[in-house]
């Protein structure tokens, strides 16, 4: 029946919503509807030719029923139109979810885009879930860019570089730092993983890993996120 | 959205705790301790021995470096708050009168202040649980009363109308647009369906 891939789509889009991260674009089933759009619109137009026929003649039984055929082949193309929608608008808001988030994407194809921190090393892909990710469920925090079509990495990097247009108006304030309000000024660190050499106004520490830190908060906010340190509490 | 999906909409409770953290406190400095101007508020001239009002936030801080002792509010005891459970075993139809933010405020103070409090620490604690559990089973009664048009939460606290808000909200919505649809008996029954439809949010 009409309709039936865009349907199986949908169920997918459904499963992954709340997956934390993307999984891979569906690009058969995608194909397989936008085909059967094309074919519905062939028909759509025959219709339209037929009723053009029809009109000059009595014969107003067949031209009902025509009429209604044609609603029908138009409201499957509208549906089929919606479900692709409704599936790349679930992508798309997954994307700028985690770009807001402020984590590199897993690299595992040759287009890789890693941010700017003060630390000497890129981030590899590792599967550690960072600290602040932790209590954010039904969110996505990781990415993998293989996982998106050509289109959808575009937009991933646009949106990155308005992101960071947009927090260029704002020098001084993290606006994508932690969401959680804040309680301590100066916290306890404890260095997860090697990083390399870390300045603050308190002058620069190195990170080793296990080795523990009594810092302002602020200063170091940017590693937490990135999962250099982890909060004592 | 920007926003992860469990901030939209509600709280969590460690921005309660941060909202509760605005308000003001009295305080006993033990040193004296010149004006700041800060952006929010001035911390007026703290003089020794002299009680001030000043953010929880601030006297918290000071706390922490023993800088000064909090004069705890004058809900905080036990003979009060036991008044106050009376009252909710005394009318089961109501909440009995308590401050906005009485849970944050006494958890902040048990945790942070508790040398400061006039009655012992595991009484304070025992009554509050009391009376968190004896609220609690009365808002889930309330629950019943749930209807299309309103809900009337006098003398609940923000934590507890946070806790029920995920519920309710969804609930009183559904029950809305069910009853507009028994509502609309016009023409455009089925236009009215149609929009109903795309208004739906998704919490299946």
């Amino acid at each position: 029946m009409f309709g039936d891939t865009a349907n199986k789509l949908i169920l997918d889009g459904k499963r992954s919503s709340n997956l934390s991260n993307i999984p891979i674009y569906q690009s058969d089933l995608v194909k397989s509807i936008v085909r059967e759009t094309n074919d519905l619109n062939k028909d759509a137009e025959y219709l339209i030719e037929e009723q053009e026929q029809l009109q000059g003649t009595q014969d107003q039984e067949n031209s009902k029923i025509n009429q209604c055929q044609l609603f029908v082949t138009h409201l499957s193309m509208r549906r089929n139109k919606r479900c692709l929608l409704a599936y790349e608008k679930l992508r798309a808001d997954k994307i700028t979810e985690f770009c807001w988030l402020n984590i590199d994407p897993i690299e595992t194809s040759t287009s890789s885009s890693s941010t700017n921190t003060n630390v000497n090393q890129s981030a590899n892909s590792n599967n550690a879930v960072n600290p602040l990710t932790k209590n954010l469920n039904n969110y996505t925090t990781s990415l993998d860019l293989n996982n998106l079509n050509h289109f959808e990495q575009d937009f991933f990097k646009q949106y990155q570089d308005l992101i960071m247009e947009f927090k260029s108006s704002f020098e001084d304030i993290d606006l994508s730092g932690d969401l959680n309000p804040p309680t301590n000024i100066f916290i306890d660190v404890r260095v997860l993983k090697d990083g390399g050499e870390v300045t603050t106004e308190y002058g620069s520490f190195n990170l080793i890993k296990d080795s523990q830190f009594f810092v302002r908060k602020s200063d170091v906010e940017r590693l937490i996120q990135q999962g250099y340190l982890e909060e004592i509490i | 959205m920007v926003l992860p999906k469990n901030l939209q909409g509600n709280l969590m409770p460690s921005e309660i705790t941060f909202l509760a953290e605005n308000e003001l406190i009295t305080i006993l400095p033990r040193y004296s301790i010149k004006k700041i101007d800060l952006i929010g508020t001035s911390i007026p001239n703290l003089r020794a021995m002299r009680r001030e009002l000043v953010p929880l936030w601030v006297a918290l801080i000071l706390k922490s470096q023993d800088k000064c002792n909090i004069v705890p509010p004058k809900w905080l005891t036990v003979a009060y708050l036991k008044e106050r459970y009376d009252d909710e075993i005394r009318k089961p139809l109501q909440f009995s009168d308590l401050p906005w933010n009485w849970l944050e405020l006494s958890k902040i103070l048990l945790e942070k202040a508790p040398d400061d409090l006039s009655d012992p620490v595991d009484q304070l604690r025992t009554v509050i649980q009391d009376l968190r559990e004896t609220r609690l089973v009365k808002s889930k009664k309330g629950l019943k009363e749930l209807n299309e048009s309103n809900i009337q939460l006098n003398g609940l606290s923000l934590l507890e109308i946070n806790e029920l808000r995920p519920f309710v909200i969804p609930v009183m919505n559904k029950l809305r647009q069910l009853y507009e649809t028994t509502q609309n008996n016009t023409v455009n029954t089925g236009d009215q369906e149609m929009e109903d439809a795309s208004d739906d949010d998704d919490d299946a």
